[in-house]
């Protein structure tokens, strides 16, 4: 857990998250125009820094080669476009898709590192609160196999473990291997169905199945997440109409496009900035509060 | 003002003629503590899941429940789902969601109270158990007194007038227990609750209680404040259950009142004079068996060290055990023991063998057998017959077995899982035997023949890992404490448990400073000449 990400994004609704992060998953997705993907990286890279801190480090060391190698497949693989850099294996290397291979992995890239910050942010009952708004019976399922799936495994390494010093498990043999799991798999089923009797006794000992059941609602709604929710469906209904509009069209062959700085255009680009900053401001704006209100003790 | 009624309720399971209640009446006053008492398959699930209108099981009932005066079948699920808490046995199983948070709404998002109302409840709830550090925790996290701690505050959330505990401390070690218990008591003293508690260890409820009720072929037999109860129990074969100070009573002349506490036994003791004292026995150094040296573990390479340089000599023929509190790393040890982890530093020696470089086959076969805490583990088959082999199967029948041949393991109470477990691994004829709290969630009686049973297996070394301190000071020929990731050089139970303050038998309590040595029961009777 990383306290920063805590305090930064713990004032705003799940729902409110939430939203905004798929319109930048949507957006991010679909959209494959240069300065776009660059505006999309560039602030996941940030706000994954917010909501990872300093271990984001690391994870770079996997994203960055996954950029370079999806960026040098196409070029390698796809040989259209009309400008030949050089040839290799007498197979042409063209500008048109170098150039798409680096945007394309850059979009790639871009939406993989958005859903890192939902992983971060959007914590299992952060979800199944979400989901158990509106459908609390699926809420209530989710929750319970959350418990269970660690509780299975556990106990799963634990009758494994026990086995092993029975010698249960010493015959080597890919079959014996597969037919010890099996028996191993049934105890474990058998131990589940145990379990559950006492679990649904426990449920129903506590009313469960009464008419009229309620919900604990652990998040409101507040004042901020209608301003901060609004504006993001602004920007996001904008950019839409924008690319209806083909204000953002862009063509990588058999030429590339060159990057217009049409007004249109160039309000598209101030409108995703916009957008993708949102989270980043938030956290710059948590932070001020903060050293505001230490200032004044 | 009488809460709980029951006049002559009889009870048998559908399909079966036997009657599980038989007769059975009892009554509870508003606010009082009671405690049923009685020994393993006499009924008193049966009883409370009766009492309990939503988990009556199918059969033919008969007789009549009141509870606040009113008819068991009057009664709206609603307002038994209210009035009566309920908690049973496992800690583990009786919780239902992921979320500490949410496990303590559960009950009031059950009954529809309005979501302000639960959050307030929740809040006042957690302060009072003390739950507020673990509040945003997974519930898989938590040890399992937590988890015991969180089902009974997750059930007061909805204030019950009645709180029903079938075993709540069974699956819990000493200290755990002990502060679970302390909390009943509280939230009986502070908040005026009725409590219907079913335990094993009278010992530290008797004190707290205010009436106890002792169950016998699905009747009460005896009903009344402990004093009295303990004394009318005191001749026949109950007398293994009494708290150890109302034991030496019993033994020593039954002169003036029946003490109970720890306090009242001293007090008790301290009238009397000593004939005898104790010797303690020379320690026997035979062979080495099992060795640890300097061993460090850890589960992920970045969590902390769970044994640090832990050094331990086992000698060969003698059983050793181990006491610590929850986490002290003492399973974990008899897991490195048993060859199932390895230590990332230092040996483990068996025999004159690194364990590392060791087979399986070397390692298990007719050498180490180890008993997991959960027995059930060591079953894979759906019946106990196929577990035993044949020659299990004989043992079994010798023992009083036979009937549960045919069941499930999962079937069988706890005592019967741990013989069944023993036998199997006695089996395979190991040289030694590990064990891993082979006491827990057995009555005395089942105590006592598990403890006679390892004191006759000669020739196999046996290490053992409790929580229970009466059980390994009546045992062990060598006891130690683990404590820090190390276990500290073990002497004579005799020595450890009379050097120890907090961390010792009821017997060496009340006998402290009056019988230097002395730490069972027999061995304070032995001292004030009271043998037999």
């Amino acid at each position: 857990m990383n306290t920063k990400e805590k305090f930064a994004y713990a004032a705003l609704h799940p729902l409110t998250v939430a939203l905004h992060l798929l319109g930048q998953i949507i957006l991010g997705m679909f959209i494959m125009h240069p300065v776009f993907v660059a505006i999309s990286l560039f602030f996941a890279v940030v706000v994954c820094f917010f909501v990872c801190g300093k271990s984001f480090l690391k994870e770079l060391k996997f994203y960055l080669p996954f950029y370079i190698i999806v960026a040098l497949s196409n070029p390698l693989f796809s040989h259209s476009g009309a400008t030949p850099l050089f040839f290799l294996n007498g197979k042409p290397i063209t500008y048109e898709a170098t150039i798409y291979g680096i945007v394309s992995s850059g979009m790639f890239l871009s939406v993989l590192l958005w859903c890192r910050v939902w992983n971060g942010i959007m914590t299992e009952d952060k979800l199944v609160f979400l989901v158990g708004r509106r459908l609390p019976k699926i809420g209530l399922v989710l929750t319970i196999s959350l418990r269970m799936i660690p509780r299975f495994r556990n106990k799963w390494w634990e009758i494994r473990e026990v086995q092993s010093t029975l010698g249960d498990f010493a015959e080597s043999g890919f079959i014996a291997q597969i037919k010890g799991a099996v028996k191993l798999f049934s105890a474990l089923i058998t131990h589940a169905m145990e379990s559950a009797v006492e679990t649904g006794m426990s449920m129903s000992a506590r009313g469960y199945g009464l008419k009229g059941r309620s919900s604990l609602v652990l998040y409101k709604i507040r004042p901020y997440d209608i301003v901060f929710m609004c504006g993001n469906l602004f920007t996001f209904v904008a950019i839409i109409v924008g690319i209806a509009m083909g204000f953002i069209d862009y063509q990588f062959y058999p030429t590339v496009t060159p990057v217009e700085c049409g007004s249109g255009t160039t309000g598209m680009f101030v409108l995703f900035a916009m957008q993708s900053a949102l989270l980043v401001l938030q956290a710059i704006k948590e932070e001020a509060v903060w050293k505001y209100s230490r200032s004044r003790i | 003002m009488e809460i709980l009624s029951i006049k002559d309720l009889t009870f048998s399971y559908s399909g079966s003629d036997k009657k599980v209640l038989n007769g059975l009446t009892l009554s509870i006053n508003e606010g009082e503590f009671v405690v049923l008492y009685g020994k393993t398959g006499c009924g008193k699930s049966t009883l409370f899941k009766l009492i309990k209108k939503e988990l009556t099981p199918a059969g033919v009932e008969n007789g009549e429940i009141l509870f606040k005066g009113k008819n068991k079948k009057e009664l709206s699920l609603r307002e038994s789902a209210e009035g009566i808490g309920f908690v049973m046995q496992s800690p583990e199983n009786q919780i239902v969601t992921d979320r500490v948070w949410h496990e303590l709404a559960f009950y009031m998002e059950n009954l529809g109270y309005p979501s302000e109302k639960i959050s307030a409840r929740v809040g006042e709830v957690s302060n009072y158990f003390g739950i507020t550090p673990w509040f945003g925790k997974d519930t898989v996290c938590l040890s399992g007194g937590e988890k015991q701690l969180l089902t009974l505050a997750s059930v007061m959330t909805v204030s019950p007038s009645l709180l029903i505990l079938d075993e709540p401390t069974a699956r819990l070690d000493p200290i755990a227990a002990n502060g679970f218990l302390s909390t009943i008591k509280r939230l009986n003293s502070e908040l005026g609750i009725t409590v219907l508690l079913c335990e094993h260890r009278l010992e530290e409820v008797l004190p707290i209680a205010d009436k106890i009720a002792v169950m016998e072929e699905g009747k009460i037999s005896y009903y009344g404040s402990p004093r009295e109860v303990c004394k009318k129990i005191a001749d026949g074969e109950y007398e293994k259950v009494l708290p150890t100070a109302a034991k030496l009573w019993n033994k020593m002349g039954r002169e003036g009142e029946i003490p109970l506490s720890v306090k009242e036994g001293r007090e008790y003791l301290s009238k009397m004079e000593s004939k005898n004292q104790i010797t303690v026995t020379e320690e026997k150094k035979g062979e080495v068996a099992l060795e640890m040296k300097n061993v460090w573990f850890r589960y992920e390479k970045k969590e902390e060290d769970v044994l640090k340089g832990a050094d331990a000599t086992v000698f060969s023929g003698e059983i050793f055990s181990i006491v610590g509190g929850n986490g002290s790393g003492k399973s974990t040890m008899l897991k490195l023991l048993a060859g199932i982890k390895k230590p990332y530093r230092g040996k483990v020696i068996i025999r004159g063998k690194n364990v590392a470089r060791m087979k399986k086959e070397e390692l298990y076969r007719n050498n180490i057998a180890y008993l997991p805490q959960d027995p059930l583990t060591l079953f894979l088959r759906d019946k106990v017959a196929d577990e035993l082999g044949e020659e299990g199967k004989s043992i079994a029948e010798k023992m009083g077995m036979g009937k549960l041949l045919n069941s499930h393991p999962h079937d069988l109470s706890g005592g019967e899982q741990q013989k069944c477990a023993l036998i199997k691994l006695l089996n395979l004829k190991p040289k030694i035997l590990l064990l891993d709290e082979p006491t827990k969630g057995l009555d005395c009686f089942s105590k006592e023949e598990l403890g006679r049973t390892l004191k006759s297996l000669n020739g196999i070394t046996i290490v053992l890992v409790t929580h229970d301190l009466e059980f390994a000071a009546s045992v062990s020929d060598r006891c130690t404490l683990m404590f820090g990731g190390e276990i500290l050089p073990p002497p004579r139970p005799e020595n450890f448990f009379s050097e120890n303050n907090y961390y010792t038998t009821s017997a060496a309590r009340i006998g402290r400073g009056m019988l230097p040595h002395a730490v069972t029961t027999e061995q304070i009777l032995f001292g004030y000449g009271n043998e037999n």
